[in-house]
């Protein structure tokens, strides 16, 4: 992908400003049937900025996007995108662009004419679609694809495809419902480049994810879902600090249990071969963590116990997440360790 | 309203893009059973005529007008392999957050099944003609028979539209594509109401196809403008309003279950 000055390929002047904040949810549900897929979720988006949205496949993300866009109708709760009731679906429409967990995309078509006509029926004219095309085609990098059919294209060219089509008509208010899905890290970090770019050109950009570091850095806030429900929102460094743990990592020589004798009260848990990582605690009662680190090497010694290596690391969202949850998210590609399930 | 007019007829550059890398399905398929049994019936049944029951007109001249209905009959629905295959891929989704009505998909999909049979059906009607048959009436009987065709494809591929939602299958043009049989055999398309058994009879004259086939030889051999032909377009008519409701009650119902 080649990095432009403007994304927002043909905004008309009308639609450039959102109120704040540019989605609001209140009370939020779905069932289907039995099941209540999203069980009362209230949020806050302010304009022009990343929210995203964490969970586990499953867990409500998918849902929530589908009721901000009016593809699904909540069964209770109500909900104002860029300053419209989301029942009012012209208006929404006219100020949203949306990608789907799958490319929504038509494998017999040329990418050119997938863009011509999503820009055509998204209202512009003839000379307007083609010039939005071409500048999207070449923003995302496919504009030596753009006579090729679709289905030809791999797994991150029709994710960038299917992201170019949701900036036809330069939404104020994007929803990317899993974005990353698929990419390799290189189209990964290049798709957050895309991404920044739009928050500083005043989208206000709704993301759902299950990939943490994803979320860490791209996200002005971040909101943790869990079985329908939000467990939790605040900027990534105040979950962090609400929630996460800094971590000693001890390369000794004796065994997990010797090193448990040594540290009564302390969260510790095995991380390999002669490797294991102390939870520090977050409660300054305890002392700072400075006096915390040094109070752990003492009993270590203490205690007779050799330290080959040491490294300390801050809390992370990962950490976060997992003391929210009680469980990792497994994606395949950050699938994330435990660290206290040996506590 | 400009935005369903702008819909349909993006929708109907983009069908026949797909029609032209694959034309096959849309524009040669139809016309071949009906060009078989022009050809076929013709050489076999050519003494039918001269039963008693049958009337004046020789059977290559009664047949045409009918037989050139199958053209929609078996032809029908081709573009309802690329609705169930939106709704499958997802590409729907991104169409119903679009600011053009989702009818246009409907609409635009219905203009081209109208104006793909033209091919086919001139082509029938031409090899009619070589045969035998009659256009008493001109070019401008012709030209009425070729539109009671695209008519009678854009009401019979309603239903079609209302499975593919309904199923998500590209293959529903194939599937569905025996209910034509029933409506061709048990019309006047192809022998006159005279010379059938009683049930056939009966089911015959209920079957709205046999009034567009009277429309349809009425412009060929009798006026130009009867009041069969009349008939005709308002039972085509009723047809296409009751089919694009069964489509637009299977995409609400579609649309409500997300």
């Amino acid at each position: 992908m080649t990095s432009t000055g403007s994304l927002v390929a043909g905004r008309p002047a009308a639609v450039r400003e959102v109120p704040d904040p540019a989605i609001e949810a209140t009370d939020l549900v779905k069932r289907y049937g039995d099941v209540v897929a999203v069980d009362g979720v209230s949020l806050r988006v302010p304009r022009a900025t990343i929210f995203a949205y964490l969970g586990r496949n499953g867990s409500g993300k998918t849902t929530t996007v589908r009721m901000l866009t009016m593809l699904s109708v909540p069964s209770a709760g109500t909900a104002r995108v860029a300053g419209y009731d989301v029942r009012d679906a012209a208006r929404v429409r006219a100020c949203i662009g949306v990608t789907m967990q799958e490319a929504a995309l038509d494998p017999a078509m040329t990418a050119v004419e997938h863009l011509r006509l999503v820009a055509g029926l998204s209202g512009l004219r003839s000379r307007q679609a083609r010039a939005v095309a071409a500048e999207l085609l070449d923003s995302f990098g496919l504009a030596e694809a753009a006579t090729r059919r679709i289905g030809t294209f791999s797994g991150g060219m029709q994710r960038r495809l299917d992201i170019a089509t949701a900036l036809i008509g330069g939404p104020p208010v994007l929803f990317l419902d899993e974005p990353t899905t698929g990419l390799d890290p290189q189209s990964r970090r290049a798709l957050w480049a895309h991404i920044r770019t739009l928050r500083q050109q005043g989208t206000t950009v709704f993301l759902t994810t299950q990939y943490l570091e994803e979320a860490d850095e791209l996200a002005d806030r971040v909101a943790v879902i869990d079985q329908g429900r939000v467990i939790a929102e605040d900027t990534p460094q105040g979950l962090k600090a609400r929630f996460g743990r800094t971590r000693m990592v001890l390369d000794h020589d004796g065994d997990l249990d010797r090193l448990r004798t040594a540290l009564p009260g302390r969260n510790v848990a095995g991380g390999g071969p002669g490797r294991s990582v102390v939870l520090l605690d977050p409660d300054t009662a305890s002392g700072s963590e400075g006096a915390q680190v040094l109070s752990v090497l003492e009993q270590v010694r203490a205690a007779g116990i050799e330290i080959g290596a040491l490294s300390v690391s801050p809390p992370s969202l990962e950490d976060a997440y997992l003391r929210l949850t009680g469980s990792a998210i497994t994606t395949g590609q950050d699938q994330l360790a435990d660290p206290e399930a040996g506590l | 309203m400009r935005d369903l007019l702008t819909g349909t007829l993006l929708t109907f550059a983009r069908q026949a893009r797909q029609a032209a890398r694959d034309p096959g399905p849309f524009y040669v398929l139809p016309m071949l059973p009906a060009q078989l049994m022009t050809v076929v019936f013709i050489a076999l049944f050519e003494r039918i005529a001269t039963l008693d029951r049958f009337g004046d007109t020789g059977y290559a001249e009664f047949l045409v007008p009918g037989v050139v209905v199958l053209v929609a009959l078996l032809g029908a629905g081709a573009t309802s392999s690329s609705l169930a295959a939106d709704l499958r891929g997802g590409f729907f989704l991104r169409l119903r957050l679009l600011r053009s009505p989702i009818g246009a998909q409907l609409s635009g999909r219905l203009l081209f099944e109208a104006v793909r049979l033209l091919p086919g059906t001139a082509v029938v009607l031409a090899v009619g003609l070589a045969f035998g048959a009659q256009a008493r009436n001109g070019l401008a009987g012709i030209l009425v028979v070729m539109a009671l065709v695209a008519l009678l494809g854009v009401a019979f591929t309603g239903i079609f539209y209302a499975v593919a939602i309904r199923t998500r299958d590209p293959q529903t043009p194939f599937t569905l594509q025996p209910l034509g049989l029933p409506l061709a055999f048990l019309s006047t398309a192809l022998v006159p109401l005279a010379v059938m058994p009683q049930w056939a009879r009966t089911l015959a004259q209920l079957n709205p196809v046999t009034v567009v086939v009277d429309g349809s030889r009425e412009a060929m051999l009798g006026q130009l403008w009867s009041a069969e032909l009349g008939w005709s377009v308002a039972v085509l008519a009723a047809w296409t309003v009751l089919g694009v409701l069964l489509a637009r009650a299977a995409l609400a119902r579609d649309m409500a279950r997300s």
